[in-house]
């Protein structure tokens, strides 16, 4: 199955999905970890970005829609959600790793509950995975809108990726 | 005399929020359990005064392990802890007898006052 890209470029030409997903993740990434967004205006290939230092975190959901949603990130970015969760410097990778997987949970939950208010929808969603480098999860539909983002400072790079099917 | 608290969530990180959150207050974490499957096991040999519960978890989720653990010690106190903010979640929560509903990210103050409610 070929996956179509399509570039969310700015928040006013995207779908309300996306509205509603952008806005839960400014929100989730400033309050949680301190974290501003910005969308990144380089028009880079997905499948040309280095992805060696990015990882990514994933789930499905399940019920009224379906679909897969996946958040990736460099890993500095991965840091600073982890120690902002922890409130501690020098985490191990294990605890970045759950503590992206507590943040994607959260998200989620602030999504599927964006979603919710608007369609009256139910949905949930799957335990996050989390795995090195960028991971576009294959799912039943054939386009997976990206929108890419990055930090004011040093242009750090994160690549939010939802395929959701709405039934 | 502190209150025993028992953390229900498959991930650590609540559980170290939590830890923080708590110190330096009357209420103390006696127990941290990853599955309502454990939590099962764990309430009946620690009976904490109060349960925060997850929803989302491997095995049984949030809600069948509370409504688990209310049918065999009806004076149970759970509080339950989601970013799950859907009215139904609210109101199956308030229906089964649930404490409270505690909205993640986690704040010290809510969670303060919400298990200071469910304490009384």
């Amino acid at each position: 199955m070929v996956l179509k890209e399509k570039i969310c470029e700015y928040p006013d030409e995207g779908t309300s999905l996306q509205r509603m997903i952008e806005q839960a993740l400014r929100s989730d990434l400033h309050q949680i970890a301190g974290i501003n967004i910005h969308h990144c205006h380089q028009k880079t290939n997905v499948q040309k970005i280095d992805d060696r230092t990015m990882y990514t975190v994933y789930t499905s959901f399940h019920g009224a829609y379906h679909g897969l949603f996946a958040f990736c990130a460099e890993l500095d970015i991965m840091k600073q959600i982890t120690e902002h969760m922890l409130d501690e410097k020098d985490n191990s990778l294990e605890d970045v790793i759950d503590s992206v997987k507590e943040f994607l949970n959260v998200l989620c939950g602030h999504i599927v509950g964006a979603i919710y208010q608007k369609t009256k929808a139910v949905a949930r969603f799957h335990i996050p995975e989390f795995v090195e480098g960028i991971f576009i999860p294959k799912g039943d539909n054939e386009d997976v809108l990206v929108a890419r983002y990055c930090t004011n400072e040093e242009m750090k790079k994160l690549l939010c990726m939802n395929d959701l099917i709405m039934l | 005399m502190s209150t025993s608290i028992m953390v229900v969530d498959d991930s650590r990180v609540v559980f170290t929020q939590l830890k923080k959150m708590l110190q330096d207050t009357d209420f103390e974490i006696v127990q941290f359990c990853q599955s309502g499957e454990s939590a099962l096991e764990a309430y009946e040999k620690c009976h904490p005064d109060i349960v925060t519960m997850d929803i989302i978890m491997p095995g049984i989720d949030g809600f069948e392990t509370a409504k688990a653990i209310l049918e065999k010690w009806p004076n149970a106190k759970i509080v339950m802890v989601s970013s799950l903010a859907y009215d139904e979640t609210i109101e199956q929560a308030a229906a089964m007898g649930l404490k409270d509903f505690i909205y993640k990210p986690l704040q010290r103050e809510k969670i303060i006052e919400a298990l200071k409610k469910a304490a009384q």
